[in-house]
């Protein structure tokens, strides 16, 4: 911004990917009907404790360790104190002065990366429906487990804070440790921005962006809030510390409460829960899961198949699809002729299905076995791609499918005769001006044929029958 | 003895309000004067000169295998609410502040 | 003749076992004497009745039909009211529950009845645990049955006060700093508060969790070496609860104590003291000593802040604990047709007696801003200090020996107006709170006026079968454990 420096900081909520809540055995993932999936631990019952969940850790583990970060031995789990209906016990279990993870950075290409703070686990709080009597608290999300991801305040730019979350998304997938779908909230994301005058190092006065859900709103949002307070500071008005909403529709954000006062948490370390000790061997194993990461495998990509830098970023934003992808070589495809089938038809088509790609009814063996016969000869890249979207929709063999759509290659010239002469009958215009010297008007004639053979025809035969006729009239 | 913190009205006041009670005026003098009694009691623990020592004696928490159980029936979840609606809890509209 | 209600827990199951009484008549007997005597003690704040006697049938049955029975086999027991039972009332004896029903059982009961006890009625409490007289209760004060004009101790005092009166021979408690061990003392039974975590408190209504215990009540050491085998062990629903050898549940009494060497503090013996108490512990230190036992002089320093450090760190637990009583769930509701700020507010004011709200304001002074690290802090780092002085002392001795309360049972009025007092009354049983350590207290000896006093004796982490051991051989060589209060 003109005469600033833009100081951007994210904080991101992250659901990790368990099958019970954090410390209740009630099932985590989708809500359904409110109150349907709560636990006595959840509602805060008298005489309830917490019941720490051993993969929630296990996960917060892999995402510090995908970023980089610190994992720290012994962390504790501490209370954060405050009155609202959405927290039932009066206080949310999180961590505080001592993290599961310190430090870490994320991303945000071109070789630069944003320094991660800390993360640290924590559980989430229900939900509140504004209604005609009153308010109505539904609890199915209270407990969910949740890790807080604290970037330090090295963003300078909006569009380095999309960059930031589009790479982290993309990381904590790989590793899955989140689905990271911030439309469904399995992704959240507070951004802090305040500007400061070129050269000078002293921080300004920071505004909390709430309500950003996707990567391209926060960045719109950010923008939005650098032009309003470049404008304030440049008429010699001052910032006021507060949280805004943003309002996507609108296009401009709105304040929600001032921050003049900081609210007293009280944290003190949860009595309920001795320290959390993470040894050795629990790191490792995750260690272990945690494969690949996109940008190791972009760099092994590139030199190890020589592929454009399309096909690398478009074979390496899911991890599953590089899998697909490598199993697909692995059975002898040649890796560009791979990756322009997994571009052009499978991925339309496994998104068309949904599911896992696991799942994909076109395993990578049988796309070998296609481009067998379509190497053969025995299907035309035409015939091919009908055979693909019969194996999606029936999940059979190449050999199946030809079969079934009685799809072999025609290319006997018994066969072909009779359609080349009818191509001739029906086109007469077409074969006067071939023989005229206008080779282009072949093309007619032979789709003609290839029409009535629905592509089964060889093109190379037909090509050669269709000169013979009209050489010979 | 080291001066005591001023537990005054004001900062007991406080207090309440953040631990969400409300004191009638005329309970506020007990309180205050119990309070002070009370704190003045424990300040010289405050004096003295301990060094942290960490948890030396805690023993790791034991950690759950991540299985998800049968929730409590919706009926259990609502049987001690006061108010209740379409399934769900329902509180005096929350004013934001 | 002997009476079923005078019998022990142990004496109960084994004729029950045998046959030569039907449980049913043996909880008929409890609920007649609780009929004939509670009115005037008001240690039960209700009981089952007709549901604890068809417990009772169905213990009959299984032995109808050969099945085995369990160790406490028709034992009717008292529970405190800060202990859910599913589907059953819980006030923790407050207002804020009155009408509350929890839709599970503590862990610590479930035990209980899977050996064969069956739950008779929840005893009257201090609310949330917070007072040792048991007057702090919305249910109104429990007297003690050896003088009615005096409080039975607290915050246990209903399950005390049941078990001296003969109500039933064993009734849980919970101690926090102190509440089995004092009203124990203070109604001459005995009480046993285990090793932090022995006991599971899924179910036990917070007070301060890193202090509270399950406990319990009895007439006997053997009741409680029964209680013990039957509750103790690891809990997947107590993250604090502790996976410990097996206790080898009736330990034998040892026939004298020699050879044990047994810490005799001073700071818990003498200042502060009652001279009646003080005179009557004496006696039984001298009674020690001549069954053989070698008395050594032993010091705690970090005793002298033992009741700070307490009282900081439970308010300021219980300031968290006790914010759930929001008034959205569960629980008394104020303020309808206000702000859910209000409503929260009016709910809590009104649900919480004066004593939880001084321990909820003062807690919340202990943890907030510029204050946390002068008090909470500090009670923190106080607590490690304490636990190293007890380390040093069990270096020297296997088990520490001091009057559970400096003084007998005081008058029903006389401190309530004064918490600063009544928090005095916990200088003897909070240290080993603190430490988290096992600890017992039995009758050993009467005031001029009749009323008990008890003996309090502290164990290693784990030592509950040391703690029940030499109890068992003092109680063997006297016999004030087995005078009981007037009619």
């Amino acid at each position: 911004m003109n005469g600033f420096t833009t100081v951007i900081g994210l904080e991101v909520h992250v659901q990790l990917a368990t099958q019970s809540k954090l410390f209740s055995p009630a099932p985590s993932g989708a809500l359904g009907d409110p109150n349907t999936r709560v636990h006595a631990i959840d509602l805060g019952l008298p005489g309830v404790l917490p019941r720490p969940n051993a993969a929630a850790v296990e996960l917060a583990v892999r995402a510090a360790l995908a970023l980089g970060g610190d994992v720290q031995r012994v962390s504790r789990f501490a209370r954060k104190n405050y009155f609202y209906p959405d927290l039932p016990k009066g206080y949310q279990i999180s961590q505080f002065e001592s993290p599961v993870c310190l430090g870490g950075a994320v991303p945000l290409g071109a070789g630069r990366s944003c320094r991660l703070q800390r993360i640290h686990i924590e559980e989430d709080a229900g939900k509140l429906v504004h209604g005609e009597l009153g308010t109505l608290v539904d609890l199915n999300r209270a407990g969910m487990p949740l890790i807080e991801i604290v970037g330090e305040p090295d963003l300078r730019a909006p569009a380095d804070a999309q960059a930031f979350l589009l790479h982290l998304r993309e990381i904590l997938r790989y590793a899955a440790v989140s689905d990271c779908d911030m439309e469904l909230g399995s992704m959240r994301c507070d951004a802090n921005i305040s500007l400061m005058p070129i050269g000078s190092d002293r921080y300004g006065t920071k505004v909390e962006l709430k309500n950003l859900n996707s990567p391209k709103m926060v960045q719109r949002a950010l923008e939005y809030e650098e032009r309003r307070q470049a404008a304030i500071l440049a008429a010699g008005g001052r910032i006021a510390a507060e949280t805004r909403g943003w309002n996507d529709e609108a296009g401009e954000s709105r304040p929600q409460r001032s921050k003049e006062s900081a609210p007293d948490y009280r944290y003190f370390p949860d009595p309920d829960l001795p320290p959390l000790v993470i040894d050795d061997a629990r790191i490792e194993a995750q260690r272990a899961r945690l494969g690949e990461l996109p940008q190791q495998r972009r760099d092994r990509y590139r030199s190890a198949f020589g592929l454009p830098e399309h096909d690398v970023v478009a074979l390496t934003q899911d991890r599953a699809v590089g899998e697909w992808f490598e199993a697909a070589v692995q059975t002898g495809v040649d890796a560009k002729t791979a990756s322009n089938w997994i571009q052009s038809d499978v991925l339309p088509a496994w998104r068309d299905r949904g599911g896992p790609l696991a799942e994909f009814p076109v395993t990578p063996q049988r796309l070998h076995e296609l481009l067998q016969l379509l190497a053969q000869g025995t299907l035309t890249q035409v015939t091919a791609r009908r055979v693909f979207r019969h194996m999606v929709a029936h999940a059979g063999s190449a050999a199946t499918a030809v079969q079934q759509l009685g799809l072999s290659r025609i290319d006997d010239a018994d066969t072909l005769a009779p359609l080349v002469a009818g191509a001739l009958a029906a086109l007469p215009e077409a074969a006067a001006a071939v023989r005229a010297g206008k080779e282009r008007a072949l093309d007619a004639l032979k789709g003609h044929v290839m029409r009535a053979t629905k592509g089964r025809a060889d093109p190379d035969a037909v090509d050669r029958l269709l000169r013979a006729a009209l050489a010979a009239d | 003895m080291t001066a005591e913190p001023d537990l005054d009205r004001a900062l007991v006041q406080h207090l309440a309000d953040l631990a969400r009670l409300h004191l009638p005026a005329e309970r506020l003098a007990t309180v205050l004067q119990n309070a002070r009694r009370i704190v003045a009691a424990f300040g010289a623990l405050g004096d003295l000169p301990l060094e942290s020592g960490g948890d030396p004696d805690l023993q790791p928490v034991r950690l759950r295998t991540d299985t998800a159980e049968p929730p409590l029936p919706l009926d259990q979840v609502l049987a001690n609410a006061p108010r209740t609606a379409g399934g769900m809890f329902v509180v005096p509209r929350v004013v934001d502040g | 003749m002997t009476e079923l209600w005078q019998l022990s827990a142990a004496g109960l199951a084994d004729q029950v076992r045998r046959g030569s009484v039907s449980a049913r008549d043996v909880v008929r007997a409890s609920l007649d004497r609780i009929e004939r005597v509670d009115p005037a003690l008001h240690a039960f704040v209700d009981h089952r009745g007709e549901r604890a006697l068809a417990d009772a049938d169905a213990i009959d049955g299984a032995r109808a039909r050969g099945e085995p029975l369990g160790p406490l086999a028709g034992v009717p027991i008292g529970w405190k009211d800060n202990l859910v039972v599913a589907g059953e009332r819980t006030s923790a004896g407050s207002r804020m529950l009155a009408d509350y029903r929890s839709p599970f059982t503590a862990t610590a009961l479930q035990r209980l009845q899977a050996a064969g006890a069956v739950l008779l009625g929840r005893t009257n409490m201090d609310e949330f645990g917070m007072g040792s007289s048991t007057e702090t209760s919305a249910h109104g004060p429990t007297r003690n049955p050896w003088h009615r004009d005096c409080v039975p101790g607290g915050s246990s005092g209903g399950s005390a006060a049941a078990v001296a009166a003969g109500l039933c021979p064993l009734a849980v408690g919970s101690d926090t700093g102190g509440s089995v061990r004092q009203p124990a003392a203070l109604c001459g039974v005995f009480g046993l508060k285990p090793t932090y975590g022995r006991v599971s408190r899924y179910g036990l209504i917070a007070y301060a969790s890193s202090l509270d215990c399950v406990g319990v009540l009895g007439r006997s050491v053997d009741d409680l070496a029964l209680w013990l085998a039957a509750t103790a062990g690891v809990d997947p629903a107590d993250p604090t609860s502790v996976a410990a050898a097996p206790t080898t549940g009736a330990a034998a009494p040892a026939a004298d104590l020699r050879g044990v060497r047994i810490g005799v503090p001073w700071q818990l013996n003498g200042p502060g003291l009652d001279d009646e108490v003080l005179a009557t512990v004496q006696t039984a230190l001298a009674t020690l000593r001549e069954l053989g036992a070698e008395l050594v002089e032993c010091s705690l320093p970090s005793v002298a802040h033992a009741v700070p450090t307490y009282y900081l760190l439970a308010m300021a637990e219980a300031a968290s604990n006790l914010a759930r009583y929001d008034g959205v769930r569960y629980g008394a509701r104020r303020g309808e047709g206000t702000s859910c700020d209000a409503m929260t507010t009016a709910s809590r004011s009104r649900g919480f007696g004066d004593e939880v709200q001084l321990r909820i304001l003062l807690g919340t002074f202990a943890l907030s801003v510029g204050y946390q690290d002068r008090y909470y802090g500090q009670a923190i780092r106080a607590r490690e200090l304490l636990r190293s002085d007890f380390a040093r002392a069990f270096a020297a001795c296997d088990l520490l020996v001091s009057p559970t309360s400096p003084v007998p049972a005081f008058p029903l009025g006389s401190r309530i107006d004064d918490p600063l007092a009544m928090y005095l009354c916990d200088a003897l049983t909070v240290p080993a709170s603190l430490a988290g350590l096992p600890a017992l207290s039995q009758p050993c000896g009467y005031t001029a006026a009749g009323l008990p006093i008890g003996l309090q004796w502290t164990a290693p982490a784990f030592g509950e079968d040391r703690l029940l051991q030499v109890a068992g051989a003092f109680a063997a060589a006297t016999d004030h454990h087995s005078r009981r209060p007037p009619a």
